[in-house]
Formats: C-alpha cells, sequence, structure tokens
C-alpha cells in the first residue's frame, strides 16, 4: 500500500469506489455525524450539564470500570486458554477452539437471560453463592460476568496467530542458553506478545464498554447502582429525553474512536516490530 | 518421555494446569449456560415447547426475523464485494481511511448505532416532520429496523473479502483481460472462485449478526408484538413476563442457529484454509 | 573425546531420522555434518545439544565424558547457533550477548560489570564492537550471524553447534564469513559442530566431515579422505561431479571424477576409450568436455585447462582417446 501501483487496467473502479463510498456515507457516516451535529446544538455548557448528572456519572464508573475490569481478566484468561490451543495437542482441543467464537455467534440476548437464569439467586450457580450471602445476578458481578462472557473471543483470536508464528527456535535458544522454561517464557515470549495482548484487551473492553443485550437482563438496572450507560441512553429515549440520550452518544462514540485508534496504532506497532 | 521434555515444551504439571484452567473456564462461561437454554426450553415438557414455538407472536417474530435478515445480508455481501473491488484491485488516496471507516460499526454501541436512525427518522428526527407529511414510518417499523441491522453488520463481508482479495493480487484478472474476457466475465470466472469462501464465511457471520441482533434492534422497534418484535426482541418480552419456558423455547431456535453457523464457519476454515480473524 | 554418540535412533511417527548413529568428535576439532536434506543432520545435532532426544532407551549422548543423554539443554552448556538466528527481536545486541549470564541462578550470576565487560569482550571478538545498541532488525544477516555466534559463546559453552551456520546468507558473505569461522575456530578452540548440505563448504572448513545418508553415517574422515577414497557409491556421488561408467561386457558400474578423465588424440595407442565431444563449454581457466563414448553409448562429463585444451586443437564433434582411473563401486 506504501508505493503507489500505477492506475490498474481492471474495469470498474469508478462504479465500485463509487457505490462503496455512497453506501458508507448514507449508512454510516452520515447518521454518526447527525449525532454530533445535534449534540452541538446542546452547546459546550449544555452538554456538560447533561452528562455531570450523578446518575450519568455512576453509569459511566460502573461501564468503564466493569469493562476494563472484566478487560483484564479477558486478558488473563485469553492468554491462557489461546498458550493451550496453540501450544498442546490433546484430544478435544479442535472442539474448544471452536467453541471460543461461541459469544461471536450466540445472539446476545439468548445469552443474556442465560447468564441471569444461571445466576440468579435460584438458579444452578447462583443458589451456590447465595448462603454466602454473595449476590451475582442483578449486581456488578453479574454484570462482569456477561462482560468478560461477550469479551472472551478477542484475547484469544488476536493472540492465536501471533502465538502461532512464534519463532520456536527462540525458545530453544533460551533453554540452550541455560534458561529456566518460566524465565523463557517471562524474558523471550511474553514481551513479544504483549502488542498483541493489549490489542486483544482493548477490543474487548471497547466492546464491553458499548455492550447491552447480554448485560442488561443480568444488571437489575437500578439507577445509580447497576445501570449501564447504554441502557441509560434507551431509558432517556423512552422518556424523550432526546438531548440527553444524544449527548451520550456522543460521548460514548467520541470514546469508541479514541479506542479505534489505539487498537490501530497498537496493531501497526506490532505489525512493525514482527516484521523484523 | 521421561524428564527428557524438548525445550519449547511445557512441563506435564504446567500442561495439566493450564488444559484443566482453559476446560474449567470454557466450560463455566460457555457450555453451563448453552446447556441451561436448552434444559430450561424442554422443562415443562416437548408440548409446552412446541406451543411455544409455534404460538402466533412466536411466528410472526420468526417471519420479522427473517425478513430483516433477507434484506441486510444481500446489501451488505454486495457492498462487501464492491468495497473489496475497489480496495483490493486498484490505489487511490485515502484508501486506509477508507479501511478505518468501514470497520467503524464495529466500534459503536448496538444503541448508539439504533439511535443514530431514531435522530434522523424519528418523530423529532431531522427528516422526521417531512416523513410525517407523507405518511412515511421508518422508526419503530421495519425500514428502521433493517437499517439498523444493515449498521451493525456493515463491515462483516468486506473485511473478509479486502484482506484476502489484496494478497491475491491482480495477475488473474490481467490474465483474463489480456486473453479478451470483458470485465464482466473477469469477475464472474476469476474473481469470484477465488473469493466464494470468503464471501460465503463473512456472509455466514452477517447472517448470524443479523438473525440475533439485540440493542440497536431494539431502539427502532416499538415492541409492537406481532408486527415489530424479531425473535430475541421476543424472547425479551416473554421473559420479562416470566414466561421463562417460552422464552428459552425461542433463545433455543436461536442458540441452534449459533451452533449452526459456528458449525459452518469452523468447516469453512478447515475446508478453505481460512485463516481465522476476530470480527 | 569431547562428544561421544552411541547408538541413536530418533524416530518421528513411522519416519525413521536416525538408524543408529555411533560417532566420537576428539577435543577442539571442527566437524562437519555433512549430507542432503532429510539425511538426519540437523536431529542429530540437535540431540547433541538437547534440544531433541534419542528414542527412550535407544542411544546415549556424552559431552566431555559426561552422559547428558537425559539432560534438559539448559543443563547442557552446548553453544547453539540456529539456522535462522533465532535472535530475541525485542532485545538489543547487547541483550541477546547477555541473556545466558542474565538468566544464572543468582549464586553462579555474574555482576552487572563481568557481564559487561564480557559482552563487549565478546563483540570485540565476533567484530560487532558498536553495535551493541541496536536491534536484531537493524543488522545485516551476517551481523545477525555473528550475533548468535557471540551469544551463544557468552555461556562458555562446551561444545559450539551451528546449524547451517551459512545456509541464510548471500554467495559474497557466505565465503568472507567461511575463511573468518576457520581462523575464529583456531583462536577460540571450542569443539565445534557444524551442519551443511554444502560439500564444498564442509571440504573447505572442517578438519572432520561426516557424511550422512538416510539416518545413517557412510562415512567419517578428513576432507581428504572423504573426497579422494569414498567409502559408497553415495560418497562418491555426493562429494563432487562424477562419471558413471559401464565397460562393455560387464554389469558394474565404475566411478570416475571429470578431472581424472585424460583426454587423448583419437589415435593415441594408450587409450582405453574412445569418445565424441558433444559439446565444449569453455570459461575461465579450465574447460568442461561433455562426451558420448564409442562403445556403450555413456555420456561423460571430463574437465582439462583451457592451455591443454588449446594445444591439442580440441573442437565440438572431434573423436578423442580417453584413459580412466576406473573404480568398482558397485
Amino acid at each position: 500500500m506504501s508505493s503507489k501501483r500505477p492506475r490498474s487496467i481492471l474495469p470498474g473502479f469508478g462504479l465500485s469506489l463509487g457505490f462503496t463510498v455512497a453506501y458508507l456515507g448514507v449508512i454510516v457516516i452520515f447518521p454518526l455525524i447527525m449525532v454530533f451535529f445535534n449534540a452541538s446544538g446542546l452547546g459546550w455548557s449544555g452538554f456538560w450539564q447533561t452528562l455531570a448528572t450523578p446518575r450519568v456519572l455512576s453509569a459511566c464508573r460502573l461501564s468503564f470500570g466493569l469493562a476494563l475490569l472484566a478487560g483484564l481478566l479477558n486478558g488473563i484468561f485469553g492468554l491462557m486458554i489461546a498458550w493451550v490451543l496453540t501450544r498442546y495437542r490433546f484430544p478435544g482441543r479442535r472442539f474448544l477452539d471452536a467453541s471460543v467464537d461461541l459469544p461471536f455467534a450466540m445472539p446476545t440476548a439468548v445469552a443474556g437471560i442465560a447468564l441471569t437464569a444461571l445466576y440468579a439467586p435460584n438458579g444452578w450457580l447462583g443458589s451456590l453463592a447465595k448462603p454466602y450471602g454473595i449476590k451475582i445476578a442483578f449486581a456488578p458481578a453479574g454484570i462482569l460476568i456477561a462482560l468478560v462472557f461477550i469479551g472472551l473471543p478477542f484475547v484469544v483470536r488476536t493472540l492465536q496467530p501471533v502465538l502461532e508464528d512464534f519463532e520456536i527456535a527462540q525458545e530453544e535458544a533460551a533453554a540452550s542458553l541455560g534458561a529456566t522454561r518460566w524465565q523463557t517464557f517471562r524474558r523471550v515470549v511474553f514481551p513479544q506478545i504483549v502488542p498483541a495482548l493489549i490489542t486483544g484487551t482493548t477490543l474487548a473492553f471497547a466492546r464491553a464498554v458499548g455492550e447491552y443485550g447480554s448485560v442488561v437482563f443480568i444488571a437489575g438496572n437500578m439507577p445509580g447502582k447497576t445501570e449501564i450507560l447504554p441502557l441509560l441512553i434507551i431509558t432517556k429515549l423512552e422518556q424523550f429525553d432526546y438531548p440527553g440520550a444524544t449527548a451520550l452518544a456522543a460521548m460514548m462514540l467520541l470514546i469508541s474512536f479514541a479506542l479505534l485508534l489505539l487498537i490501530n496504532f497498537l496493531q501497526r506497532k506490532s505489525l512493525g516490530k514482527n516484521r523484523a | 518421555m521421561s524428564a527428557t521434555a524438548r525445550p519449547s515444551q511445557d512441563s506435564l504439571w504446567t500442561r495439566l494446569l493450564l488444559i484443566g484452567g482453559t476446560v474449567g473456564f470454557l466450560t463455566l462461561f460457555l457450555f453451563v449456560p448453552l446447556a441451561l437454554v436448552f434444559t430450561e426450553a424442554l422443562r415443562k415438557g416437548l408440548q409446552v415447547y412446541a406451543e411455544a414455538i409455534t404460538e402466533e407472536n412466536a411466528l410472526s417474530a420468526i417471519k420479522l426475523t427473517l425478513t430483516v435478515t433477507a434484506i441486510s445480508v444481500p446489501l451488505n455481501a454486495v457492498f462487501g464485494v464492491a468495497a473489496a473491488w475497489a480496495i483490493a484491485k486498484f490505489s487511490f488516496k485515502g484508501k486506509s481511511l477508507l479501511l478505518a471507516l468501514i470497520d467503524l460499526p464495529f466500534a459503536v454501541s448496538p444503541v448508539v448505532s439504533g439511535l443514530v436512525y431514531v435522530l434522523l427518522f424519528g418523530a423529532r428526527g431531522l427528516f422526521g416532520p417531512w416523513l410525517d407529511e407523507h405518511n412515511i414510518q421508518i422508526i419503530f417499523a421495519v425500514p428502521g429496523m433493517v437499517l439498523a441491522t444493515v449498521f451493525v453488520t456493515f463491515p462483516f463481508v468486506a473485511r473478509e473479502l479486502i484482506p484476502l482479495m489484496q494478497s491475491q493480487g491482480n495477475d488473474e484478472e490481467y490474465a483474463a483481460l489480456s486473453l479478451g474476457a470483458s470485465g464482466w466475465q473477469t469477475f464472474r470466472k476469476v474473481t469470484l472462485p477465488n473469493i466464494k469462501w470468503a464471501l460465503f464465511y463473512g456472509i455466514i457471520l452477517c447472517n448470524a449478526r443479523a438473525m440475533g441482533e439485540f440493542g440497536a434492534v431494539s431502539v427502532v422497534s416499538g415492541h409492537i408484538r406481532g408486527e415489530t418484535n424479531t425473535l430475541p426482541l421476543h424472547v425479551e418480552v416473554l421473559y420479562n413476563e416470566y414466561n421463562s419456558a417460552a422464552a428459552f423455547a425461542c433463545a433455543s431456535i436461536l442458540s441452534l442457529l449459533g451452533l449452526l453457523t459456528l458449525a459452518l464457519k469452523t468447516f469453512i476454515e478447515w475446508r478453505a484454509g481460512l485463516r481465522r480473524r476476530h470480527s | 573425546m569431547s562428544i561421544v554418540l552411541k547408538n541413536i535412533r530418533r524416530t518421528f511417527g513411522t519416519f525413521q531420522a536416525l538408524r543408529g548413529i555411533n560417532l566420537e568428535i576428539a577435543d577442539h576439532q571442527l566437524v562437519a555434518l555433512l549430507g542432503p536434506s532429510g539425511s538426519g543432520k540437523t536431529t542429530l545435532l540437535r540431540i547433541i545439544g538437547g534440544l531433541d532426544f534419542p528414542d527412550p532407551g535407544n542411544g546415549t549422548v556424552s559431552i566431555h565424558s559426561e552422559d547428558v543423554t537425559e539432560k534438559p539443554a539448559a543443563d547442557r552448556k552446548a553453544g547453539f547457533v540456529f539456522q535462522h538466528y533465532a535472535l530475541f527481536n525485542h532485545l538489543s545486541v547487547f541483550e541477546n550477548v547477555a541473556f545466558g549470564l542474565e538468566v544464572r541462578p543468582r549464586p553462579t550470576r555474574p555482576s552487572k560489570e563481568a557481564i559487561r565487560d564480557r559482552v563487549l569482550e565478546l563483540l570485540r571478538l565476533v567484530q560487532l564492537d558498536g553495535l551493541e545498541q541496536r536491534l536484531p532488525s537493524e543488522l545485516s544477516g551476517g551481523q545477525r550471524q555473528r550475533v548468535a555466534l557471540a551469544r551463544a559463546l557468552a555461556i562458555d559453552p562446551k561444545v559450539l553447534l551451528l546449524d547451517e551456520p551459512f545456509g541464510a546468507l548471500d554467495a559474497k558473505v557466505r565465503k568472507d564469513l567461511r575463511r573468518w569461522l576457520r581462523s575464529f575456530h583456531q583462536e577460540i578452540g571450542v569443539t565445534t559442530v557444524f551442519v551443511t548440505h554444502d560439500q564444498q563448504e564442509a571440504l573447505e572448513l572442517a578438519d572432520v566431515v561426516v557424511v550422512m545418508n538416510q539416518g545413517q553415517i557412510e562415512q567419517t574422515g578428513s576432507p581428504q579422505e572423504v573426497y579422494d577414497r569414498p567409502a559408497t557409491p553415495f560418497v562418491y556421488e555426493f562429494l563432487g561431479d562424477v562419471n558413471k561408467v559401464r565397460k562393455p561386457g560387464r554389469p558394474d558400474l565404475f566411478y570416475v571424477r571429470p578431472h581424472e578423465v585424460r583426454i587423448l588424440f583419437a589415435g593415441d595407442s594408450s587409450a582405453e576409450f574412445h569418445a565424441k565431444i558433444e559439446h565444449l563449454f569453455a570459461a575461465g581457466p579450465s574447460a568442461r568436455l561433455s562426451l558420448r563414448l564409442t562403445d556403450s553409448r555413456d555420456t561423460l562429463d571430463a574437465d582439462m585447462t583451457r592451455a591443454q585444451l588449446e594445444e591439442m586443437g580440441l573442437s565440438e564433434g572431434d573423436e578423442v582417446g580417453l584413459q580412466l582411473a576406473l573404480t568398482s563401486k558397485t
């Protein structure tokens, strides 16, 4: 892409690019711009006043805090799962590998009601926690579980190709130089997969911030306690508080774009390194 | 094998521990919830199950889901092919920006994806008054749900095709053109066979998301039973009415769909040797 | 003896990579494991280094009279240089070379200053001083090769093992590095085993050449021995060009190298064979003739100097007489 190829002799450039840009513009770009246009109608102070309410702030704290925690948990467990799936050979590996995509393939509403029924005080797992006074569903813990569920594939699928392509000879070199297995992992393998790990974690985090379907059932949706940002937007819409919903949406969009830029930057950086 | 583990191999204990951890984690987070869907669906027997999925509102929800999907998936498939053709086969300024913009919908919360159309076509939206005058309803009706679905499934086909077509280069197309094929013939007989598995793959993922989308569709749907409820929305209504058996019965259909998607996806990866990419 | 291998077998699935290898390598020698791909030479090198292991109960490896068959690589002190170097991409040249010292357990780990001194000394030795802060991606192929070498030497290895040390380099660098490695080995004196598929490289560089084929050793000896007195037809064919010739009325094949063919005038009474020059290629100081024998119709290559060729005034299509120093190998 860096070098400029001469213009191709293939036909259909104008048509395909024209259609692409037009369709993209109508479906995605124009509607998104309208959000910012509407939000700008509020003015800075109006925008700020809409957002700086205790209810919005606590939803922000909840959404971002739990999404971050879910991202980190997915980082840890995703690394373990990716490692097991790429490095070990055992019966059932392919099945486990395929099943990692289940959160992508299952409709979020289905995941939502299944997790809720599972962790509700009378559910299979919720009833196990109940005697200890632990509430999972309808509490932040339940939201966290749903967010971990939805973000799991991101870390695993980002790490897998990197681990698969990792030069085994580097590990052998470390061993022949006297390093223990743990030293080899910590000093040789881990530093080189960190960019991919951060990328995957960021992807999981970004998805978790905006997630709705799988969370809304298990969350409990108590304003100020278990109300997440996307739900708050819907609530405001249902109350015909369009300016409020728009301001929230604009804020979330800005944050997702920032994350997108970060992810692009990280991916470019890790690509550059691997090309060595 | 004795103490002589190869240096790139973890010790037996490490392996057992990590495999155990993986199986445990996936069981807890994936398999148990999945098993629960089917158990709950059949808890009150097959009769109740059959009634729940053949009941009038359920059938109309299924029909609406299929309708919305049947419109949005082909649209995005055509878009994906066109975008991939333009981006992979030609060089032009702003290509990387275009690539980033195509991926944009994945970064947007489903709720916001629905909201953007409410702001455009809702009663108080930009085109609201005009639409009202001409008696056209988009929000709280099927067109809005199609739009929201198109938005959230927008990149699926394109992002499967673009990297593949970029890596394939233009040589085969040049050869076909030099042999006298027309542009359309070149596309149909040379390009299409080369990308058919990736195209199929993208369509499958697009389809799964389209049928299962909840948040975006929820925002633009009027939640009118028998009219603007897709199957996932119908599940929500049933669940909120404490009709658990029926909710899980409908959810089980969606789960089967998800499992079918996974199976097809795995099959294509195996068949075409496609590299998995996260979506 | 520096390295002693006894009856080593290694099977991958149903493929027998090594079928009973016995080999003794004396101290301070530079030894080439030479063979075509799939001959098992790299597997053997990896088994010496502890990166792979013989089939359980099938063979022993001793280094400096110590049985290390069951010892993992980390405990063997065998310096291994990988074919594609396997440098740690995220670490600088300095950190790569220091790695083997820094991962030692605290009691035996040298001080920071000692490590620094040692690394800089090694980088001087491999002529890379001044590049210690570079990343591997900022080095040329030849430089990476030498970083890998310095890294392997940092642990004071008992033996040095090189897998296709010049395989990934272009022809010019290859030649320079080959010469350099020869004198380098003389300087450091560590017993060194390298794997190669290039007979020229093995013959020029090694004290001892071990010719391998299909998981077995065909011949072990000095470069001269294996070239001049090949023990098997395989060695004959693998080391240098060779002609296969039949004598009229006899079923067995004879081997003769192109430079061993003596070209005579057609009428010369001492000629044992007669042939016709089908093609003549003369560039540089020597000339190569493609000949077809009049009796058996076999083809055969012969080398002669340009001076000889011009003196005899030969050209394509001419009839010549031949004298062949034939050795039967079947």
